[in-house]
């Protein structure tokens, strides 16, 4: 298969007062090129984390990537030197995050940010690098791009600082664009935009994109693949189709019934119960079984191990144990 | 950005009006006058009396202080008492230049310190020397500088020979850039130390605030190195909140280099000063008041307008 993206038995973890937390705890999936996939789950359950790791930028020294690989094109960053990570990130992978209004240098212009990461990673010269400055923001829709580069980010609206942030990235063409909620601090109508936008562009340049996010209305959007995490962990992964059509994990369950319906009846909207635990505990058996309305004896014992099914889809519950290809 | 700067100046009258009331009630009631320091001890009643009256100092403190009043906004200073016949203006000319030299001269040593200290202890936080830079920076603070500026003397001057023990110049010689600078040296760095210990921290503190912005992760998200994070995206926003501080500091600049003044003999309004409050020579005590807080509102415009420079989103 031909990924760009292939992370395997990933482990992110944070020492605090002599105390480990596990923030990424062991995920493995794969982004093929052009794909988009969504990175759903809860507030806390490592989706930061994990795109910080791909980055390289997990929060030192309190945070590390201890095990695992993360092979971008067949090359490891994990192992990869800082120095050689410095070609990477904003080339290969560039990110984009959830707070537009705070994410650009407010001392720089718009032109300064834009030309500086060009002419970093594409080597050219500083007239070169404005015109491309230029078609970027053409691309995603500033009318007067050449008054928008001499401008300086709080003159723009958080939409439109979203729109340069997208730019940015994807300025050198990254293979990977990893969105960090990219729409969360946007209202709908700008969300909308942006999302159609970021659709077009990975279509344009064929980028594969990892979309981070909360909301499953931007996933069914979006997304192509669905990876749900939970407190550190992938519980499933599974087509977006599928995923609402038919959700396996009782997380996913969960997660799907507490979206409130736009059309029909108005039902009572459902949310689930409990907490995240709280990180850093280790349980015996299933880390969601507290808060499962399906859980029997044995999620209370064992943890249990990621099942592939016959259609492709994985999860990572003993419901479907009896149902496992491998 | 003009009409700003009018209206900061216009803003500027009633406070120095506010402050040169205030000193001149306090400079009148400090115990003594002039007179006692002046005239011979076993001078007649009648001749100290015709005297105070001839200086007008029998008149009520408010007609006194009107009569200062309407003399200075002629631009008129009035003339010394003790040096009889000396105008204010002429001391005050022949003594802010020297002043002002060690202001400047001495900011900048502070600033050129202190900043990039501070912010090579942002980046290299809870290290050796983060926490070596921190220790000196409390000693620093806690230390008055007079008391620095005399161990320098005893130590540098008096036992080395490497520094003159004070004035602006070699007496006797022609004047030379190496000799005003030879002298200038040191009492500007001790200047300066008042001020380097807590510019330090504050730049530290400034810096690290700056380092945790989104802006910052967005530029290593961007694969710039490590320096080009921290100068070019990083020091300019970190020197935004040092401006204040800045503007802040400028009182104190101006009451240390009274003492620094002393100490080096240095020949400065600061001395100037304190020989005239010695010596209850109100007049001089009165202008340089005026000159001081002058400088600090200059010094505060100043700093509001490099903050317009330095922020693209401050617009006055
Ligand atoms: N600087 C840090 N120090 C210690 N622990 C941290 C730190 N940053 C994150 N964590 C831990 O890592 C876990 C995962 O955090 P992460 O930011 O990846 O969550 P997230 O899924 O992105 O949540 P959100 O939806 O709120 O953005 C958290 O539970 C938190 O306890
Ligand atoms: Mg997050």
């Amino acid at each position: 298969m031909n990924a760009v993206l292939e992370v395997s038995n990933l482990k992110t973890y944070f020492k605090k007062n002599k105390k480990t937390i596990r923030a990424v705890d062991g995920i493995d999936f794969e982004i093929g090129k052009g794909e988009t996939v969504a990175l759903v789950g809860e507030s806390g359950c490592g989706k930061s984390m994990t795109s910080l790791s791909i980055m390289g930028l997990v929060p030192a020294p309190a945070g590390k990537v201890v095990d695992g690989s993360i092979k971008l094109n067949g090359v490891d960053l994990v192992q990869m030197p800082e120095k050689k990570m410095y070609d990477i990130r904003g080339k290969e992978v560039a990110m984009i995050f959830q707070e537009p209004m705070t994410s650009l240098n407010p001392v720089l212009t718009i032109g300064d940010q834009l030309t500086g990461v060009i002419m970093h990673h594409l080597k050219v010269n500083k007239k070169t690098a404005t015109e491309k400055a230029a078609e970027m923001l053409g691309i995603v829709g500033f009318s007067d791009p050449l008054k928008t580069l001499k401008d300086y980010p709080h003159r723009l609206s958080g939409g439109m600082r979203q729109r340069v942030m997208i730019a940015m990235a994807m300025s050198c063409n990254p293979k990977l664009l990893i969105a960090d909620e990219p729409t969360t601090a946007l209202d709908v109508t700008i969300q909308a935009q942006v999302l159609e936008l970021m659709k077009d562009l990975s279509k344009k340049f064929s980028t594969s994109i990892l979309l981070i996010t909360h909301d499953l209305g931007v996933v069914s959007e979006l997304a192509e693949r669905v990876i749900v995490m939970y407190a550190g962990q992938i519980v499933e992964i599974s087509d977006v189709d599928d995923l609402f059509e038919e959700p396996l994990h009782p997380y996913t369950e969960g997660l799907i019934h507490s979206i409130p319906a736009i059309e029909g009846e108005i039902t009572r909207l459902q949310s689930i119960k409990g907490n995240v635990p709280a990180p850093g505990t280790v349980l015996p058996g299933c880390k969601f079984a507290p808060r499962c309305s399906k859980a029997f004896a044995r999620c209370t014992e064992e943890v249990p191990g990621m099942y592939v099914r016959e259609d492709g889809r994985c999860v990572r519950c003993f419901l479907y144990d009896g149902e496992v290809v491998e | 950005m003009t009409t700003y700067i009018i209206r900061r100046c216009l803003m500027a009258i009633p406070l120095l009006f506010l402050i040169s009331v205030i000193s001149f009630g306090i400079m009148k009631m400090a115990p003594g006058d002039p007179t006692a320091l002046m005239m011979d001890p076993m001078i007649k009643q009648e001749n100290l009396e015709a005297y105070k009256e001839s200086y007008g100092l029998n008149d009520s403190i408010v007609v006194q202080y009107g009569r200062w009043l309407g003399n200075m906004v002629q631009g008129n200073f009035g003339e010394s008492f003790i040096r009889q016949g000396v105008p204010v203006s002429e001391l005050i000319t022949a003594r802010l230049p020297n002043t002002l030299l060690l202001m400047l001269v001495s900011t900048f040593i502070a600033f050129i310190i202190s900043i990039p200290l501070g912010v090579w202890s942002a980046t290299k936080r809870n290290s050796l020397q983060d926490y070596a830079i921190t220790v000196v920076s409390f000693l620093g603070v806690a230390t008055p500088n007079f008391w620095i500026g005399l161990v320098l003397i005893m130590v540098l001057s008096v036992h080395l020979g490497w520094f003159p023990i004070g004035g602006v110049a070699t007496y006797g010689e022609p004047f030379s850039i190496w000799d005003r600078l030879h002298h200038l040296v040191l009492p500007a760095f001790v200047l300066a130390t008042a001020d380097m210990a807590g510019l330090t921290r504050y730049s530290r503190s400034s810096m690290l605030d700056v380092l945790r912005q989104d802006y910052i992760r967005t530029a290593k998200a961007n694969g710039f190195r490590q320096k080009t994070v921290i100068f070019k995206h990083g020091l300019r926003n970190a020197l935004i909140p040092i401006i204040t501080i800045f503007g802040l500091m400028l009182p104190s600049f101006i009451g240390g280099s009274v003492i620094i003044e002393s100490v080096f003999a240095w020949p400065g309004i600061g001395l100037l000063f304190m020989e005239a409050a010695f010596q209850r020579d109100y007049p001089v005590i009165m202008a340089v008041v005026v000159i001081a807080a002058t400088l600090v509102v200059i010094g505060n415009l100043l700093a509001d307008i490099l903050y317009a420079v330095f922020d693209p989103r401050i617009e006055y």
